[in-house]
């Protein structure tokens, strides 16, 4: 027993001091590492264009090494807040943390040259949107992908009175939605086809086949597969109670916040949002308040979600909130299942974004298709755009990271300059094709969204279409949609800000610069409206019957942002 | 209740134990069904997501192939290192204070142990970011070196867990320290040669404790390796994150049942072999209230 | 509570005293924790007056010691040199020169700043953004600072140390001509001070890795070390209690935006609440349920009780990050849960995100799953340790199977489970697992007043956690610690001081 002890102990020993000498000569070990972040599922792609990379820039990289890291979306901001200087020194993040990394100082300004790179190489609304408060650019536009949009299954529309046959697709088939089609026009368009049964070809995902001699086997495999459905029981699905999407109606009917940000990127307190009402002439009592912007945002919400004729929530709106699952429960048992009774209410059409793109192309096969999103309109006929935010992915140089700033003094500037070199490579076309090819990511780089494959993604054309529509600010060419309906004077407090800090020329409305807890109350917004409208509200107080209960809830909604933004 | 077995069982007893029996199955069921739902996913041949029925189509071993196509293997590796290191490390930390605090008398004893026990109620996470910092000074982040970090974390806060051996120890008669001692053993003989021997089941019991711990730890690892590269990972990290998000769950649940069910499997093996030392130990500690 | 004589207490039977103390134990608890506040001054009188006596024999070494121990006091082991105790001399020296490098190439700078924790702003390029100046770093002005004062701190031990043993050798040597030799002070190191060698390592360890991150934290409370002052491109420096107003009653002047002070508080209390009344719930569920399953399986006529306690103590032995998991996946929308009921045609529930309430309760319901094993083993433990004589005589008195269920078997576990309870809802109010991977602290059913990172079913622990690493809320995050250690003393108090067993270790020998 005595023995056995002793020699657990020496085993012990053994150990510690292995790990110890391990560790000593780990610290000693002086060679320098480039941490590149990115995301996991892009590991291979990025080893091996660094790899390509380090080949190239052989005596610029003073015996230093790459290594690619994954991180999640937050997960680079949450890493480098630990420390920057051992952080990545080139890393992907999404622009909804531009504001956090330049605070944290692990973003280089993109200058001269380099800018010129961005400007020449990638497409001009994402090079706009790595610009920061003080008007200068901080990354290279990498991905412009992550924004909604409509899908919508053709089969479900063609011939009704929402359809526009002459309309030309990149594929060469004609038809397609309407200009300036609302959600009630959906809703009408699915009741047109009451008692028509509609045949389209589907992908299914099928489990169970009889073989040849009658035997069932269990395989796995992709089947083309005649569906046939009642689309009058086909439902459209947009997530009015998600905050994401519903800021889209406030942001269509004028709303908006403002939040100012110092040259370091801090907040500096003032923030002020106009969603629930303006209040252009400093009343004093809440009911010289101008309600416009709240009250357009309401009925276009109503609107969305009812039926023209009865005023009555649609039975061809399908509610989705925050969590996204009932949206994704659908889709999964939609394409996951040769199950008949989910074709019962068939999907028609949904308000997402490219990251469901494949299944739904499955879900829907040759019938499948993209487009811009439909057009709000009031309780007066007026029509506005609805907008989404614009999202980006950006490579960012840290120009704290240890390969700059540990090295004398005199190399710091190039070994920068080599890391910016690096990030525009990184966003360069071959690679961005390869990112498309392997995860459906949208390229920013001009010269890859020229690619044939890219180029007829029915998905991301509609992203860029959408883009292309909403990012712009009233009266800029091209945005015909956008109805003004009310007073320019309003107006022009609207216009001035933007989630743009400054508010001095960024064309996109872009996520950055939202403050902590600005989604909440639009999510409770939504929620709210359509528990109401639908009767299911449990709740004793109404927020949306009467006029004022609507200024009630309005004012408190901005209340809430308001106080958020602070 | 020994008279219980020379009564003969009247209707109403056979009633009352039906009655029990049924309502031992209904609970055995709901506490392993989940567990049959693992191995069931775990092994299941169609969609990896999750469906609406519970026995699987197709059988298949893909899932594990999968798994271990992947980081997996690694992860499985680097937590088992740090379970089976830390294991012994703490075991013996805890043994050896545990027996200072019971048999020794010295300067500060119970200032120490006082001082320990408030220490304990802080929030173990509090300090993490600076722990963070610390390692990462040591050049102990984002390397393989963050296992030895980890193990590091782990073995911090060992000596304030000396309580339930030391209450152990208490319990050995102290005339068997006092025999040995006129014999001239030292303080270390005595341990490693007399205590140790006697105290199986709270050794057993603190290795089975100080190798669960690490082996199933989250909150500590996340913080350390969860956002690395996913070679220095551990299982319960690389398996959470593979059912963290939505879009992720329907590419990997099954696979995650997979890796829950391997890594499962030593746990249980050790419990079901050690499950007699763990009883014990439990109650020997409790019953002295 | 009625007051018993000695007596009174004697005639009765043995369950009726373990019911007696177990009553007596919460009655005790008010006056238990009074007694302990008002003898606070008296214990800080005894701990001031035991170092002071330490620092006392220094000054009697400082004062009757002849010029060998004087000088010790500025050369480290020289009163060692002077005895022929070459080993420790060198020990006591070496120590001294680290200590002075350590000081100045190491400590005095991180000291000297801790007053503003840095005044040194970054700078940088304007064009390229390159580093010019790197600017102090109040993390590490903070931490280090922290670890210089545990050296210190330590180095006056070691310094005392030396002294007195200088002196002690002057005095011993005059006796006995011969100080202790390194060869004997190996040997203590086996024997008498073997406790020395033992808890070194785990000492370092602990102080490194627990006792500095601990000071650290807790001064950070007292900054405002948050997402808008990370280091190194911006410095934090103190503000005083202005966290602990915010969180605590929503108004702080230092904090930019009173509203969001109210946010912090609003959603504190309200968490603290939910904490507590999870705590109490979970405790007191498990214990009884815990209670009634092991009471079922260990009923003398049952058979197959391994069968039984085996199917239960799988969920012990699987890590709780699968079983948690898996079972918020059975519970997800589309999980196995909802199937069954869409299979059977039923409407379908969304446990965990369709209300607070709901979700709550299924926590709780969840929580029972996971941890009633537990209860089960030390309850079988209990039961199989109740004397038999007990029912013996009681089934001489004539009592029937209820009648001894309710008098013996019952207060005996409430007995023993009675101080354990305590522990228990201690280690529910930081139970962090059950809420993170089972809901993530967050029925996704905003709040709209909650603060950030905090979800409407997150305990302090959890909404900590977030707060630490996903909202880089260092200043709020260690408030919050602070106040959890508070809620968790106050309840730890009690048990400790009422069962005493640091008192009454020795009875046991």
């Amino acid at each position: 027993m005595k023995q056995t002890w002793k020699k657990i102990l020496c085993v012990v020993l053994a150990v510690l001091l292995v790990a110890g000498v391990v560790s000593v000569l780990a610290a000693c070990n002086n060679k320098t590492v480039i941490l590149v972040w990115g995301p996991d599922d892009h590991k291979e792609i990025y080893e091996e264009y660094l790899a390509k990379f380090a080949e190239e820039h052989k005596s610029e990289l003073h015996g230093a090494t790459f290594q690619y890291a994954g991180s999640g979306d937050s997960g680079a901001y949450d890493a480098m807040a630990t420390d920057p200087k051992s952080g990545a020194g080139v890393y992907t993040f999404a622009n909804d943390q531009m504001a956090n990394m330049r605070n944290l100082g692990a973003l280089a300004v993109v200058n001269g040259d380099n800018l010129k790179w961005s400007e020449e190489n990638c497409v001009e609304a994402a090079v706009e949107a790595t610009r920061f408060a003080d008007g200068r650019s901080y990354a290279y536009p990498l991905q412009a992908d992550n924004g909604y949009y409509m899908y919508y299954n053709k089969s479900a529309f063609r011939g009704t009175s929402v359809w526009d046959a002459t309309k030309d697709n990149v594929d060469g088939t004609k038809g397609d939605l309407k200009d300036g089609y609302t959600f009630r026009d959906l809703y009408t368009a699915l009741r047109e086809q009451a008692g028509k049964t509609v045949t389209y070809t589907a992908e299914v995902k099928i489990f169970d086949h009889v073989d040849d001699k009658g035997k069932r086997v269990y395989k796995e495999e992709t089947q083309k597969k005649e569906v046939s459905v009642d689309w009058s029981k086909g439902v459209v699905t947009w997530p009015l109670g998600d905050s994401w999407y519903g800021s889209g109606v406030f942001f269509a009917v004028g709303g908006d916040y403002y939040v100012e940000y110092d040259q370091q990127g801090k907040q500096t307190g003032a923030a002020d949002c106009w969603f629930g009402y303006t209040n252009p002439n400093n009343a004093t009592s809440i009911d010289d308040y101008n309600y416009q912007i709240g009250m357009n945002a309401v009925q276009c919400m109503k609107n969305s979600i009812t039926d023209k004729a009865t005023g009555k929530l649609s039975a061809n709106y399908l509610y989705t909130d925050g969590s996204g699952s009932p949206l994704n429960d659908y889709i999964t048992y939609y394409t996951d299942f040769n199950d008949e009774q989910h074709f019962a209410t068939p999907m028609a059409a949904c308000v997402c974004g490219t990251w469901k793109a494949k299944e739904l192309q499955l879900a829907w096969g040759s019938d499948y298709a993209a487009t811009v999103l439909p057009v709000l309109e009031n309780d007066d006929g007026l029509k506005f755009t609805m907008k989404n935010f614009a999202g980006y992915k950006h490579m960012g140089v840290n120009p704290q990271c240890s390969f700059v700033t540990d090295a004398p003094q005199e190399e710091q500037a190039d070994r920068l300059q080599l890391l910016h070199t690096l990030a525009q490579y990184l966003c360069g076309p071959e690679i961005s094709v390869a990112r498309y090819d392997s995860t459906g990511a949208g390229p920013a780089n001009k010269q890859a969204l020229a690619n044939d494959k890219i180029a007829k993604d029915a998905a991301l054309l509609a992203l860029n279409a959408q883009y292309d529509r909403v990012c712009k600010y009233p009266g800029t060419a091209g945005d015909t949609y956008y109805e003004l309906s009310y007073e320019t004077g309003t107006m022009k407090l609207v216009v001035k800000h933007g989630g743009d800090p400054v508010g001095n020329g960024l064309g996109c409305r872009t996520q950055d610069s939202v403050p902590a807890n600005y989604w909440t109350p639009i999510q409770n917004f939504g929620n709210t409206l359509y528990q109401e409208i639908s009767g299911k509200s449990e709740s004793a107080t109404k927020n949306f019957d009467t006029v004022p209960h609507i200024y009630r809830y309005l004012r408190q909604l901005q209340a809430d942002i308001q106080s958020a933004a602070q | 209740m020994r008279y219980l077995k020379t009564t003969r069982r009247s209707p109403k007893n056979a009633i009352i134990d039906t009655f029990i029996y049924i309502l031992l199955v209904i609970i055995s069921i709901v506490w392993v069904f989940p567990f049959v739902y693992l191995i069931l996913c775990a092994f299941r041949g169609e969609s990896t997501g999750m469906v609406t029925y519970l026995i699987p189509k197709q059988l298949t071993l893909n899932n594990f192939i999968y798994l271990f196509k992947g980081d997996f293997l690694k992860w499985y590796l680097n937590t088992l290192i740090i379970a089976i290191v830390v294991s012994i490390i703490n075991t013996l930390i805890t043994l050896l204070t545990a027996y200072a605090l019971s048999r020794m008398r010295f300067k500060g004893r119970q200032a120490l142990m006082k001082f320990m026990l408030i220490l304990g109620m802080f929030p173990g996470f509090l300090g993490m970011i600076c722990i963070y910092y610390l390692l990462n000074a040591m050049k102990m982040i984002g390397s393989q070196m963050s296992i030895v970090g980890l193990m590091l974390i782990y073995i911090s806060g060992t000596m304030m867990g000396y309580y339930v051996s030391k209450g152990f120890f208490d319990t050995i008669s102290r005339s068997l320290d006092e025999a040995a001692m006129i014999d001239g053993a030292s303080r270390a003989k005595i341990f490693f040669s007399i205590i140790l021997p006697l105290s199986k089941p709270i050794i057993i019991q603190t290795l089975l404790g100080a190798f669960v711990g690490p082996w199933g730890d989250y909150m500590m690892a996340n913080y350390i390796v969860g956002r690395g590269g996913t070679d220095f990972k551990t299982a319960a990290i690389g398996l959470y994150q593979m059912v963290d998000t939505l879009p992720e769950i329907s590419e990997n649940f099954t696979t995650f049942c997979a890796g829950g069910v391997i890594v499962s499997l030593l746990p249980i093996i050790m419990f079901f072999f050690m499950q007699r030392f763990y009883v014990a130990g439990v109650t020997g500690g409790s019953v002295k209230g | 509570m009625r007051k018993i004589s000695t007596l009174e207490y004697l005639s009765m039977s043995k369950a009726r005293r373990a019911w007696y103390k177990f009553c007596s134990f919460f009655a005790s608890i008010p006056a238990a924790i009074g007694r302990w506040f008002r003898s606070l001054p008296d214990k800080f009188g005894r701990l001031g007056a035991k170092i002071g006596g330490w620092f006392g024999g220094l000054w009697d070494a400082i004062r009757y010691g002849n010029w060998k121990t004087r000088l010790s006091a500025l050369i480290w082991g020289f009163g060692c040199f002077a005895y022929r105790q070459i080993g420790r001399g060198i020990l006591f020296l070496a120590y001294e020169i680290i200590f002075v490098l350590f000081m100045t190439f190491f400590g005095a700078q991180y000291l000297g700043k801790l007053d503003t924790l840095g005044d040194v702003l970054q700078q940088r390029d304007p064009d390229t953004d390159l580093v010019l100046v790197m600017g102090d770093n109040s993390f590490s002005i903070l931490l280090y600072s922290m670890l210089t004062i545990a050296v210190i701190v330590f180095t006056a031990v070691v310094f005392v140390m030396s002294i007195k043993n200088a002196y002690s050798n002057q005095l011993g040597y005059s006796i006995a001509k011969r100080a202790a030799s390194a060869k004997d002070d190996i040997g203590q190191m086996l024997n008498h001070k073997f406790h020395l060698t033992i808890l070194a390592f785990p000492s370092l360890t602990l102080v490194v890795f627990t006792i500095v991150p601990l000071m650290f934290m807790i001064l950070v409370a007292f900054t405002n070390y948050n997402r808008n002052t990370l280091p190194p491109a911006n410095l934090f420096t103190w503000v005083g209690f202005d966290n602990f107003a915010a969180v605590l009653t929503g108004q702080a002047k230092g904090l930019s935006g009173a509203q969001n002070a109210g946010r912090w508080s609003y959603t504190f209390w309200k968490i603290l609440g939910w904490t507590l009344e999870w705590a109490v719930l979970a405790t007191v569920t498990n214990l009884f349920i815990g209670m009634i399953v092991a009471l079922l399986i260990n009923k003398k006529t049952i058979k197959l009780k391994k069968l039984w306690r085996t199917c239960l103590v799988t969920v012990v032995a699987v890590p709780q990050f699968i079983s948690l998991l898996l079972v918020s996946k059975m519970l997800n929308n589309a999980g196995i849960f909802n199937s069954i009921l869409y299979n059977l045609g039923l409407p379908t529930v969304d446990w965990l995100h369709k209300s607070a309430p709901l979700a709550k309760f299924m926590i709780v319901v969840v929580n029972l799953w996971v941890g009633v094993p537990h209860t089960v083993l030390t309850c079988t433990g209990i039961l199989m340790n109740i004397p038999d004589d007990l029912y013996e005589a009681a089934k001489i008195d004539g009592a029937n199977p209820y009648k001894m269920f309710a008098k013996i078997t019952l207060p005996y576990m409430m007995f023993v489970l009675g101080p354990s309870l305590i522990t228990t809802f201690v280690g529910n109010i930081n139970n962090f697992n059950i809420i993170f991977l089972l809901t993530g602290g967050s029925t996704g059913l905003a709040d709209s007043r909650l603060a950030v990172q905090a979800g409407d079913l997150d305990l302090l622990i959890t909404w900590l956690y977030k707060l630490t690493v996903n909202g880089q809320q260092y200043d709020i995050a260690s408030v919050l610690g602070i106040l959890i250690f508070i809620v968790v003393a106050f309840f730890s108090l009690i048990v400790y001081s009422r069962i005493g067993s640091v008192k009454n270790e020795e009875d046991f020998q």
